[in-house]
This record gives structure tokens, sequence and C-alpha cells, in this order.
């Protein structure tokens, strides 16, 4: 065998085990910039120009690193990092120029995920006031409303739980950036629920 | 010959370098100008940066927007279109201004002029030659290409993703130096390999699905390399130098054609560089093939 085809092998090899990584990883878990709609549909669209990327005025999302497998090189956000501040007029979406991003008026049109609450994490559960989240979400009163109660068999004192109202939420993720929890992980997480923002409009 | 000779001699070629880094700098330049690249999010996440977005013209080679209008790549909007089983008048429009400059030039000047792999594999062949390896000149037919398009086309419907995108070494050159995105970056390193120790240029020649979109659409170009038969001394020098596949030329050089004609060539101009009694030329206009007689 000549040396010359073991090396043209070895580069064929190279891509083939890139492709069957990306067809292994199966769907990522990625959040979405504004106007996706549903992961399915979104990387079906996407062609990783990257000028959503470009666009945000925040340098919110990033391309989607080697790990992401199919998804690599696809606009994603890390909400710990840097979460979406769900600007005006939404740039990052007027500029898709395959409509990956699309259909968003205001914020309310906005899918990008849920929050969920941790309750063994958040310290608000554990009695402590914090309401950080509450405070940092753009949607105060309306995505994040503080359930006031007393506390589990204490008579004196009262517990100041987020509450995450699940229709209200955009996912913007702004309360994980701020949430004072870090380890082993936040307190509050975005739950990028494709099934459920497939169904949430089109 | 003289230094100067030599200079004048290369003159497409000088030409096309100016071009290729150009086509670098272009996209690049929103970029600097916003400082973009350099600034991380800002010392305050709060506070808003300049992105290129607010500048007349910003984006990548798949997509960019110049004056507000979406300029798009058409082969990756094919896949989008393959790919989300949908499409709307606007993509089609985008891909139009694209569609128009590289069929009236020439499909593959895109990837001659413009293409930042071509460049750095130019580059790789160069090396490689110093080197003294010695490689294969054709070791995938030349058409595989359009054949691979249409795979290309055809896995991204059944997957339902733009599937070219997720390994496109153009992506990783051009993406890699814009936005730091990797995707891309194992292919583009398996072909570096490949052509160093394999083949002649097989990427470019014969593998690369958007030089295989482009080689369809250069069926209809008006930019083609001409031969006067006269002048030719049949020495070859254009066949070594061709940087698509020699055998493009040799309906030419056999008397068959006047033109190049086939969707193949770049219009890099690197034959008509090397020819050594400027026998070769460019010209505007797709000459009609002669008929049987007078190609004697």
């Amino acid at each position: 065998m000549k040396l010359s085809n073991v090396i043209a092998g070895a580069s064929a090899a190279i891509v083939a085990i890139q492709a069957a990584a990306y067809a292994l990883r199966g769907e990522p878990d990625l959040l979405r910039p504004p106007g996706a709609h549903g992961e399915k549909d979104f990387l079906a669209r996407c062609i990783k120009c990257g000028k959503c990327i470009e666009a945000c005025p925040y340098r919110s999302p990033a391309p989607a690193p080697q790990g992401a497998g199919i998804a690599v090189g696809t606009p994603c956000i890390d909400a710990r990092e840097q979460a979406c501040r769900l600007c005006e007029g939404f740039p990052c979406v007027r500029v898709c120029p395959t409509g990956a991003l699309r259909a968003v008026e205001g914020h309310r049109d906005v899918r990008m995920g849920v929050a969920a609450i941790d309750e063994e994490l958040c310290i608000a559960f554990q009695g402590m006031r914090c309401e950080v989240c509450y405070r940092a979400c753009p949607l105060i009163d309306e995505a994040i409303v503080i359930d006031y109660r007393m506390r589990e068999g204490d008579a004196i004192h009262s517990v100041f739980a987020p509450s995450i109202v699940q229709d209200a939420c955009v996912g913007c993720g702004l309360c994980v950036e701020r949430c004072v929890v870090g380890e082993p992980h936040t307190a509050i997480r975005i739950v990028c629920d494709a099934e459920r923002a497939r169904t949430a409009g089109s | 010959m003289s230094t100067a000779a030599k200079r004048r001699s290369k003159r497409w070629t000088v030409a096309r370098r100016i071009v290729q880094a150009g086509a670098l700098a272009l996209f690049a330049a929103p970029l600097v100008a916003t400082s973009w690249g350099l600034l991380g999010i800002g010392s305050n996440p709060e506070d808003t940066l300049p992105t290129p977005a607010e500048l007349p013209f910003f984006g990548t080679l798949s997509s960019s927007t110049v004056l507000g209008a979406e300029v798009i790549d058409p082969f990756a909007m094919l896949e989008a279109i393959a790919a989300a089983k949908t499409f709307e008048p606007e993509w089609l429009l985008a891909a139009l201004p694209v569609l128009i400059v590289y069929g009236l030039v020439r499909g593959r000047a895109f990837c001659g002029w413009v293409c930042p792999v071509n460049l750095l594999l130019e580059g790789v062949d160069a090396l490689r030659r110093k080197l003294g390896i010695e490689v294969r000149e054709a070791p995938v037919p030349r058409r595989a290409k359009l054949w691979i398009a249409l795979s290309v086309l055809a896995l991204s419907a059944l997957a339902g993703i733009p599937i070219f995108e997720s390994f496109s070494p153009i992506s990783a050159v051009n993406k890699g130096l814009l936005i730091g995105s990797v995707a891309g970056a194992w292919t583009l390193l398996a072909i570096a390999v490949a052509e160093l120790f394999w083949g002649r240029r097989v990427w470019c020649r014969s593998l690369c699905p958007l030089g295989g979109f482009y080689e369809a659409l250069g069926r209809v170009g008006q930019l083609n390399v001409r031969l006067d038969r006269k002048a030719c001394v049949h020495c070859d020098a254009c066949s070594k130098a061709c940087l698509a596949d020699p055998a493009i030329l040799e309906p030419v050089l056999a008397g068959r054609d006047v033109v190049v004609r086939a969707g193949d060539c770049m219009a890099c101009g690197a034959c008509v560089d090397a020819c050594p009694t400027r026998a070769l030329s460019f010209a505007l206009g797709r000459a009609p093939k002669p008929g049987r007689e007078e190609a004697g």
C-alpha cells in the first residue's frame, strides 16, 4: 500500500469521523437568539452566516463550539456569560437572511425557553431574602413573581420565593446571568424546550 | 527573463492576489471599523457596543448586507430550501446579485478570485512543490464535485439541516477569522493533508460542492480564455499552470474549440500568464463552437 493512499484514507477518515460524531450527537440543547421557532426549524434554516452575532450590541450570541455537533457555528447564547437584552427592534432578527430568526415584533413574541428554579439551591427557598432574579427580569411581576408566604414550621419567618409564570417568561436568561448561586450550578436555568417552543407559534 | 518582464508576465496572478486579499479585507473591514473583534463584552455588561450591522456593509461569505439589501450565498440558500422545505421570494432576491455577477463573468471566478480556501490551498500547493513531494495529478474526476453538490442538497433535505455549512472549510477560514467559528476546521485540516501528500489541488478541482455549484453556473460565463492557434507552439506550459483541471484546455489545444468553454475554468489567468507566446488571452462573449469542417 502506498503511503499517499494511507494519507488520503486518513484525510477521508477525519471528515467521516466528524460526520459520525455529528450524527451521534443528536439535537443539541442550546439557547438560541430571539425569533427562533424551535430547534428543528432553526437548524433547518440557519446557514451559520454569523450576521446575528455581528448585529448584537451586547455581544450576547456566539458561534456554537465543536462540541455542539452538527450545530457547530450556529449562534447560541451563554446566559450566564451575557444574556439576551431583548433589544428594541431586535437587530439580530432583522439581519437574518433565511428567517431562522423571524416574526418578532415585541418581547412578547419571543420564546427562547422558560426559566426553571432549582428549589434545593435557591437561597430564597432557604429563607433568605434575595429576589435578584425577580429584579433582573425585564418582565418583572409578569414572568417572575414573588410568592410571599410563611416559612414551613416557622411562625415568625417568611419566605420570598421567586416563581416563574410559564406563559409570560420569554427565556432571555437575565435571571441566570444574575443568579447569586453558582455552585454546582445556578439556582435558575433556562429550559430550551424545543417541543414547547415549536408549538408556541410559527 | 528580467524581473520586470517576469512580473509583467504574471500580471493576472498579481491582479488575482490583490482581489483575493481585498476579499478577505472587505469582510474584516466592518469589524475593524467598529473594533468589534477586539472588544469583548464591555466592562459594564449593560453598555451597548457599536456593531458592524450599523455600517452600510457587513457580513460573511454566507450572507452579507449591502446598503440594507440582503445578499446570500446561492448554494447555502439551496441547502436551506432543501432542509426547511420552504422558501421565501426574498431569499431568491438575495441570491440574485451573486448569481448574476458570477453567471455573467464565470461561475468559478468565485473560486479563482474570491474563495479564501483556494488562496490557502495555492499556498499548500506551492509548499508541496518546494518540499518536492510528488502527488497524483487527478485522483478524482473533476465532475465528482457536481455530484457532491447534488448529494449535499439531497442530504440537507434528508437531515433537515444545510449540511455543507457544518463541514465547509470556506466557513472555517472566513468565519474563523471574522467571528471565531470553528465549523469546518477539521475538514480544512483534512484537505490540506490530502493535497500535500495525495492529490494535486484535489479539493478545489474535484471535491468542493460549492465549486461544483459554480461549475454548473460557469456554463454561461461570458469571460473566457481564447487561444490564438497560429501563435501556439504546443509547449504545454498552460496545462501545467492550470489551477482547475488541465483537461479543460484540451478542446482548444486540439483545435476543436476556440475558447475554454468548460464550466470548470476559474478565469484565474494562470494559463494566460504562463503562455510564452501570448497565444492565450481573455475574451468577452461566448464565441460559437466551430463546426467540424472548420476545426479540421
